[in-house]
């Protein structure tokens, strides 16, 4: 099935980890569940989660990174239920563009749960890289937001934790927008029926 | 999902801030955007009637100014001829195919102007004028008869109406609004119709137990559907009027000509363009995405995009999977070589009557957004988007087409024609195919014509070798006939007579025996004798015609003269005498009584002579062990034997049947048994209340006594007994007195 419950956007400048971190997420637990991932790219990945009771197919929608494209990303927002802004934290460069996204983010789609992911932990925590970004301003921006993650896609460490949590958020949303709609629903069932009553007893 | 549809459907439109409904909604969301002091209507992306109005108006200017950056097609096509001479083939292909297009939707137009030539209004007014009378042809709801029983074969017919009514009320109501809405208006009346439709999903019974996937599917059908058929109405959904959907096709077409140098370097994509697969790909890619135009519902052109983004996407991935980095500049690189028809029109198409909850989510959906990055993409393409210097970025804009005329160009333009080659042989092959399966159809079926008649000839051959056609003739039937032939012929016949006479004799014998138990043995000696004497009556017969009266007194005669003659009669009788007693009311077998009773006379003569009649049968026994006193010892145990077993089976058999059904089957089943030995009796069976036939019998009284005695609570036999008793007493006396024990000597 090619249908989502969830769409996630993936942004990001380029080669600050986007593909590595879905490919991650899609590939290193149920391999054998997602045959044509592997064929066919990393572009779009589709994925089910559990969140609560209930099994949500996510999909991830990768962005082109670059530059020149920046004004065509917004077209990828649309409709969008999470998006993930990927930096990293070496990189004062890959931050600059996430302020930018951040800012389109919250004047186009309102709705949408904006989540931020440093990226290349691994290398942080080794010390190969230091850290330029500083985690005050990270802490500052992260605020209204919906969730700050650290993750190496290298380990694997807390890419689960992210997508699970964006699965979580968006499942009471969408338990949530499903209740309003149930409602809805019960309420037109019920409004026909009247009808249907009304129409029994008064023929005129 | 449960996003409103109140959303800008164009793809231009979805740089701009398009605003979600959220699930707070407080009083300023009410409020008309523009914050003029009326209430806002999501219908009108929040503005009041009058701001967005307005708005749109303002919109579509600025539409325009933005695509007035692209070439002007006015000022294009004063110098389109001298470009096609200086086109490659590529871009003379594509010119070719363009105005093919146009040429097609101008057929369109002229076919539609044809059809609603009633009215000769202007285009926007005569639309209206025209709809009373308009009617979807049958061919749409036939199509989705069987496309809906091919697809959905589980579900129940009530969906399938449920469906057909909703297209047929979607595409009714698309068509009225068409002309009064504008584009964006009717893209999401269309929007709310799918809604519609899902929600009924929802609500109605018959979906109760339908799951989601079902139901997603079923709302794609819809959407086909309807779709499909109004895409084929020009102006409608399609680049429709009021938009500059076509000038923005032209304006595409020309700018992706103009582009055709572009490279895959510019656009800094991977691409092997010495690799024979690599290249094959790209065919591949390039044909989906100009097979896109022939598609015809939004889900088709989407799952063209998505094809051909998946062509792009393994082109891309050589070592590690391809990430959207990879995709976009390969697909912005296919498309420039592709320049597929109409892509501004199609791009909108999907954008605005596709089903919004598709578009926005899943595979197919992010496909189309990379595409519609593509365009978007090639249509701002400027000097820095390719990382190029400006003036070098002119020059080639300014002096286009021969530079990328490479090996790239040339391969690419064949590839379009390989592509339409390629369809036409899928078209040719398919032709082929059916013509193969009519023709195996038609063997097939004259195969089972040729096996059926030969089934049928063989089973009637079976059946006329199990069966042969000559069919023995009831012999005694046609003897009846054959008698009198035989009468007037004479003696000759006779024996063939007996031959065919004795196997029924002999096999009609049981018959008695199983009616009358005992009677048979004695009627045993009595029917070797009549077999044998049987000729002696036959020839008698030969004298006399076949009335009956006749031969009885013949018989009698002749038994005056023999007693073996008339004991075959004797022994027909006595038979007949017992089914009598089966059946005694019915006036028809009374002739027949007579006669049996002539037989019976022999032994129950004295008996009915002196016994009151009830108690005939058990006087019987007496009766006749008084005559076999007078005959052997040996002769009289059979006789008694006889008639014991006889009489009260009579009785018992009488009863049940008496009532008022004379002729019971079985009754006649012996009856014409007997009648094949005598068939005289027939006659008689024939005109059952022949007087004559008594009167021939003087001793019938007596008989009819018998009958009495046999029968006492028929009223029916009383009166004939009654009448039969006038003669009684002379035919008592003088017959059966003589006759019957000279017969029963000579049967022995």
């Amino acid at each position: 099935m090619s249908r989502c419950d969830i769409k996630v956007v993936l942004l990001g400048s380029e080669h600050v980890g986007k593909t590595s971190l879905v490919l991650r997420y899609v590939n290193c637990r149920f391999n054998a569940d997602i045959p044509y991932q592997n064929t066919v790219g990393a572009a779009f990945c589709a994925k089910t989660v559990r969140a609560g009771d209930k099994d949500f197919n996510i999909g991830i929608w990768d962005t082109a990174g670059s530059e020149r494209y920046e004004a065509m990303t917004k077209i990828y927002y649309r409709g969008a239920h999470a998006a993930i802004i990927c930096y990293e934290p070496s990189s004062v460069a890959s931050w600059n563009r996430l302020r930018h996204w951040l800012q389109e983010l919250r004047t186009v789609e309102e709705d949408c749960k904006v989540y931020l992911c440093g990226t290349k932990k691994d290398l942080l925590d080794s010390g190969y890289v230091s850290r330029e970004v500083s985690q005050d301003i990270v802490a500052t921006y992260s605020q209204g937001l919906c969730g700050h993650f650290l993750t190496s896609s290298k380990t694997g460490e807390n890419v689960d934790e992210l997508f699970q949590k964006i699965a979580d958020d968006c499942a009471a949303d969408l338990k949530l927008m499903k209740e309003v709609e149930d409602l809805r629903v019960q309420l037109a069932k019920d409004e026909a029926a009247y009808r249907v009553k009304n129409n029994n007893y008064c023929i005129c | 999902m449960w996003y409103g549809p109140n959303l800008q459907r164009s793809y231009k439109y979805m740089m701009f801030a398009s605003k979600m409904p959220s699930l707070r909604i407080d009083k300023s969301d009410l409020k008309c955007k523009n914050g003029c002091d009326y209430f806002g209507n999501p219908q009108w992306q929040g503005y009041c009637s009058k701001c967005h109005r307005e708005q749109m108006q303002r919109q579509r200017k600025a539409e325009k100014e933005s695509s007035a950056t692209l070439p002007k097609p006015e000022q294009k096509k004063t110098d389109r001829g001298l470009k096609i001479t200086s086109h490659s083939s590529f871009s003379k292909f594509e010119e070719k195919r363009l105005r093919q297009s146009e040429t097609l939707k101008k057929a369109n137009l002229l076919k539609f102007s044809v059809f609603k030539k009633s009215s000769t209004d202007d285009h926007d007014h005569s639309a209206e004028k025209r709809l009373p009378e308009f009617k979807i042809p049958a061919m749409v709801n036939e199509g989705m008869k069987s496309d809906f029983r091919m697809k959905f074969s589980q579900l129940s017919p009530s969906m399938d109406r449920d469906a057909r009514v909703f297209v047929h009320s979607f595409i009714m109501d698309v068509i009225k609004c068409a002309n009064v809405l504008t584009v964006d208006e009717l893209s999401e009346r269309v929007q709310r119709q799918y809604q519609r439709f899902m929600r009924h999903m929802d609500t109605s019974s018959h979906f109760t137990n339908v799951d989601s996937d079902t139901k997603e599917l079923l709302m794609d059908f819809v959407e086909k559907h309807a779709m499909t058929y109004l895409h084929e109405l020009p102006s409608v959904v399609f680049s429709p009027t009021g938009t500059d959907d076509e000038r923005l096709d032209r304006a595409m077409s020309e700018r992706i000509q103009q582009l055709s140098w572009v490279g895959e370097k510019h656009l800094e994509c991977k691409l092997d363009r010495s690799n024979a697969e690599c290249r094959q790909l790209l065919y591949k890619a390039i044909s989906e995405l100009l097979g896109m135009d022939s598609a015809l519902s939004p889900g088709g052109k989407l799952s063209r995009v998505r094809r051909a983004c998946r062509h792009v996407l393994r082109l891309c991935s050589h070592a590690a999977p391809a990430s959207a980095d990879d995709l976009l500049p390969a697909l912005i690189f296919t498309v420039l070589k592709a320049n597929p028809p109409r892509l501004v029109s199609n791009i909108n198409f999907v954008t605005r009557f596709c089903n919004a909850q598709r578009l926005m989510t899943g595979e197919g959906g992010y496909y189309f957004t990379n595409l519609c990055c593509a365009v978007s993409f090639i249509e701002n393409l400027t000097a820095e988007s390719l990382n190029m210097d400006k003036k070098e970025f002119d020059s080639y804009m300014a002096m286009p087409a021969s530079i990328g005329g490479s090996s790239w160009a040339a391969a690419l333009s064949l590839c379009g024609a390989a592509r339409e080659a390629q369809e036409q042989r899928e078209g040719a092959a398919q032709v082929l195919a059916q013509a193969q399966q009519l023709q195996a159809r038609a063997d097939s079926l004259a195969a089972n014509a040729l096996s059926f008649e030969e089934q049928i000839a063989k089973k009637v051959q079976d059946v006329l070798a199990k069966t042969p056609l000559e069919i023995k003739p009831r012999r005694e039937l046609p003897r009846f006939g054959k008698f009198k032939e035989i009468n007037t012929a004479a003696l000759i016949d006779l024996g063939s007579n007996n031959d065919t006479e004795e196997p029924k004799a002999t096999a009609k014998q049981p018959q008695p025996q199983a009616t009358t138990t005992q009677l048979t043995e004695p009627v045993y000696t009595a029917t070797d004798s009549v077999e044998i004497t049987h000729k002696q009556p036959d020839t008698s017969v030969i004298v006399q015609p076949s009335d009956e009266p006749k031969l009885n007194i013949l018989g009698f005669e002749v038994i005056e003269r023999e007693s073996p003659s008339k004991s075959p009669q004797n022994w027909d009788l006595k038979k007949t005498g017992s089914t009598e007693l089966l059946t005694p009311s019915p006036l028809g077998f009374t002739p027949f009584d007579s006669r049996s009773i002539d037989e019976l006379m022999t032994p129950d003569e004295f008996v009915t002579d002196h016994l009151p009649p009830g108690l005939s049968n058990i006087n019987y026994d007496i009766d006749l062990s008084d005559f076999s006193g007078d005959n052997s010892i040996a002769e009289d145990a059979p006789k008694t034997e006889n008639k014991d077993p006889f009489s009260p089976d009579g009785l018992r058999k009488t009863v049940p049947f008496d009532p008022f059904a004379p002729q019971t089957s079985k009754d006649y089943a012996v009856l014409e048994s007997f009648d094949e030995f005598s068939f005289v009796h027939k006659n008689q069976e024939t005109d059952p209340f022949e007087v004559v036939h008594r009167g021939n019998n003087p001793f019938s009284p007596v008989e009819m006594r018998a009958d009495l005695e046999n029968d006492p609570f028929t009223p029916q036999k009383k009166s004939t007994s009654i009448l039969d008793d006038n003669d009684s007493p002379t035919s008592a006396c003088l017959l059966p007195s003589p006759l019957l024990p000279q017969s029963s000597k000579k049967s022995t």
